[in-house]
């Protein structure tokens, strides 16, 4: 007897890609475009964004016809990624439409989602399905908006994987008590590729090229840099990474500094990040606020190898002690700042070459796209066994939806008027919105 | 000659494209001879779980036969007029219900991630989809438009652009120092942005509001935005004007404002080219940038109100130029097959079940 061909299983992955300069930046778009080939060996996956493009080399399918592709070939799993961004506000709707693994970037929000997310009363819905009895609250029922967590998002994923190790532990604390749709949790590396994490040049003395992808604001300290490499009592030439839309506030920034030698990148993303770093002799990532984690620019600072400043707050705290420098947010962070890079200036290139190796070692073992990659396809697999009767579950819920909505028409109010009852009907049955085909009769 | 029932969606109080479009094919049908008339049933996108039977009950309405007179075939327009049953049935497509798909998860929608509300949006979508697929005759009124349905239905259509109404009458005059803006007074029609723009804009430029409000709370707001920035003397609201007032404000129009966002198809754009004024436009207006070419016919600028402020400076600044981009527009548009000469193949086209071609 011939055993069934393996079918790989098809998953409908939500991501922002491509469009204005930050969406195809950040987190999200960074990892489908470093992991999208590895997880393709293991997996049919049908990229799903806010534009379709199917003539591209990964075909694009746009959000709004993954729900049509489903009904013609159930998807396996749905994935969806979040971020503090209105690049990821198509996920977020659809979440709670159809929920799945939520790989989180953020777990800290700066807004609602779109308006009509505000309108629906999430709770009662979530209480509503996890009950019993499953019913549906009145159709005017509103729902007042929490925040800054994304408590609506965490509920609404049976499944999750947080970027940031300090996420799932907020997450733990804030959120994992509430009534949700499940619980499992992982905490997933930025995969760094490593074609592209080239040894930096060694060098030694005290001229430092100084490498930064903050943006001019004051969560990534941009202020603190400047006002430290103003001071330093070593030589630096700072290299900025920007955003085009940034340069005129840091051509500012540096001009009331008055930063002896900056250079200013346009066009941030991880991979422009990743060239710089040949030639860099120190990266500086600073970060304090419980919004925006710093993303993937750490990891790969860290796989090519370049010693690295931190802010010692967040995430940076669960980092090893011996492999990095640390500054202290506040009063004393820019002298900290200038005392390290004088600390650093005296490394001999033998002792920046070890420190290199070092943190590359550490990086490969984290942040490696096969080891990455392979970590969450099996978390995929993992949930695709797990959330099988959820899925089916969920599909019935689907139709009971339905069921509600039709009940609700006019067709159904017992009236004396039974042409109105008897001709709409019939036209409902004539489109397609009721009758035997579609299993649901009024 | 054919019996052609058009059929029309109106919103009542309120006055759009849509109305000059199926007002002005009647006509032009009735012009070469066929025997026309408009059906029209009221419609209302709230609440939103009625959009189901409203959709219907175009399904119930019997069309084939009048006086006993056959009917040979209906257009239909917008939806859900394309929910109707005939044998012969042509789609010139204005729109579908857009908060279900280019509108969808936008300020724009109403329609959220509750369960019942993403079936009422599937259950359109596949209505669409079956009602449209019933049509001899498929286009929409811009490639917008088309690309759409194409991208959300997966149907093909032609794209067909509707010709002037007033095609022949429109003209140029000297510049006076005023923007127009004409049409709905909604919140997708972003005449605010414009509102906004005014305090970075030169002094003695005024803003000419030509249409009436059909949203709650609209007039309210702008009046707030005007009260804000000490407006009042800059801002004029004409309410509806008859064609006469409309051409003459065109014609003195420094130029024109319209920068909604997406655009079906934007007859403004047109009927400002067609006088010879420049468009200032924004990146996202959709069917007018099918006509509004950057530095050519008009000014396509970020959907802020600072950089349309400063594209009306340009404009004020450099009149020559204004004028140049103005005069090319007026090219663009006897060229584009939007005057009345359009209308034999716009009606050919439609009626082309009819004729197997």
């Amino acid at each position: 007897m011939l055993s069934k061909p393996f079918k790989k299983p098809r998953i409908a992955w939500f991501s922002p890609l491509t469009g204005d300069t930050c969406s195809a930046a950040g987190p999200s778009a960074y990892l489908t475009r470093t992991l999208i080939d590895e997880l393709q060996g293991r997996f049919d996956i049908v990229l799903v964004s806010d534009f379709e493009d199917r003539a591209a080399a990964v075909p694009v399918v746009h959000f709004l016809r993954a729900f049509d592709m489903d009904r013609e070939s159930p998807f396996d799993l749905w994935v969806y990624q979040l971020e503090n961004s209105k690049a990821t506000w198509f996920c977020r709707m659809h979440l709670a439409i159809q929920p799945g693994l939520v790989i989180f970037h953020d777990l800290l929000l700066s807004d609602y989602g779109p308006d009509p997310m505000t309108s629906t009363p999430s709770n009662e819905l979530l209480d509503g399905y996890l009950s019993e009895n499953q019913y549906f609250p009145s159709l005017d029922t509103f729902w007042k908006p929490e925040g800054p967590y994304a408590f609506r998002e965490a509920a609404y994923s049976p499944v999750k994987c947080f970027t940031s190790r300090k996420d799932i532990a907020e997450w733990r604390r804030t959120m994992s008590h509430r009534p949700a749709l499940g619980d499992k949790a992982w905490f997933l590396p930025y995969p760094v590729s490593p074609a592209a994490s080239s040894r930096p040049v060694i060098r030694e003395g005290s001229r430092l090229r100084v490498g930064f992808a903050g943006a001019p604001g004051i969560e990534q300290r941009s202020h603190v840099v400047l006002e430290a490499l103003r001071g330093a009592a070593v030589h630096t030439e700072l290299v900025w990474l920007i955003d085009p839309a940034e340069r005129a506030t840091a051509e500012a920034l540096i001009k009331e500094f008055d930063v002896e030698s900056a250079t200013l990148v346009e066009g941030r993303n991880p991979e422009r990040w990743q060239s710089l770093l040949v030639d860099i002799d120190i990266t500086i990532h600073l970060h304090f606020s419980v919004f925006d984690s710093p993303g993937p620019y750490l990891p790969v600072s860290i796989c090519s190898g370049v010693p690295t400043v931190l802010s010692e707050f967040g995430d940076a705290l669960t980092l090893p002690r011996d492999f990095f420098f640390f500054v202290q947010p506040g009063q004393k962070e820019v002298f900290e700042l200038r005392e390290v890079l004088s600390q650093f200036a005296l490394l001999s290139a033998a002792q920046r070459s070890t420190l290199c190796d070092r943190l590359k070692g550490y990086g490969q073992e984290i942040h490696s796209t096969k080891i990455v990659a392979g970590e969450l396809g099996m978390v995929i697999e993992h949930s695709i066994d797990e959330l099988s009767t959820f899925m089916e579950r969920w599909r019935i819920y689907r139709a009971q939806a339905r069921a509600s909505l039709l009940g609700s028409q006019p067709l159904n109010v017992k009236s004396s008027n039974e042409w109105y009852s008897r001709y709409l009907s019939a036209a409902f049955e004539e489109i397609g919105w009721t009758g035997s085909k579609t299993g649901v009769s009024r | 000659m054919a019996n052609v029932l058009v059929l029309g969606v109106k919103v009542p109080f309120t006055s759009g494209g849509q109305d000059v479009l199926v007002g002005s094919l009647v006509r032009e049908l009735r012009a070469r001879g066929h025997n026309a008339d408009l059906v029209e049933l009221p419609f209302t996108a709230l609440p939103k779980y009625d959009l189901l039977t409203q959709a219907a009950l175009w399904r119930t309405l019997p069309l084939e036969n009048f006086g006993g007179r056959d009917v040979d075939i209906v257009v239909a327009t917008k939806f859900p007029s394309y929910y109707a049953k005939h044998p012969v049935k042509s789609l010139w497509l204005v729109h579908q219900h857009r908060p279900i798909y280019e509108l969808y998860g936008t300020r724009y929608s109403d329609i959220s991630n509750d369960p019942r509300d993403e079936e009422l949006r599937r259950m359109l979508v596949d209505g669409d989809r079956k009602m449209i697929g019933e049509c001899a005759y498929v286009s929409g009124i811009s490639r917008n438009v088309v690309q759409r349905l194409k991208a959300f239905n997966d149907v093909e259509g032609e794209a067909l652009y509707p010709p002037l109404n007033l095609a022949g009458r429109y003209r140029c005059c000297e510049a006076e120092n005023f923007v127009l803006s004409v049409g709905r007074i909604c919140t997708i029609k972003r005449v605010d942005m414009m509102i906004k723009a005014l305090p970075i804009v030169h002094n003695f430029v005024k803003l000419k509001i030509a249409g009436i409000p059909d949203e709650p709370g609209v007039m309210d707001y702008l009046n707030n935005e005007i009260a804000k920035h000490h407006l009042w003397d800059r801002v004029e609201f004409l309410g509806r004007v008859d064609d006469e007032t409309l051409l003459d404000l065109y014609s003195k129009a420094l130029a024109v404002y319209y920068a909604p966002h997406d655009e079906d198809y934007g007859y403004v754009t047109l009927e400002a080219m067609a006088s010879g004024k420049p468009v200032i436009t924004a990146t996202d207006s959709g069917g007018v940038l099918e006509f509004v070419r950057h530095e050519e016919t008009g000014l396509i600028v970020e959907p802020t109100s600072d950089a349309v402020g400063h594209a009306v400076n340009r404009l004020v600044e450099d009149k020559v130029k204004a004028r140049a981009l103005g005069a090319t527009g007026l090219k663009v548009v006897e060229d584009a097959g939007v005057m009345a000469a359009g209308w034999d193949h716009v009606i050919g086209r439609l009626l082309s079940p009819l004729t197997g071609r």
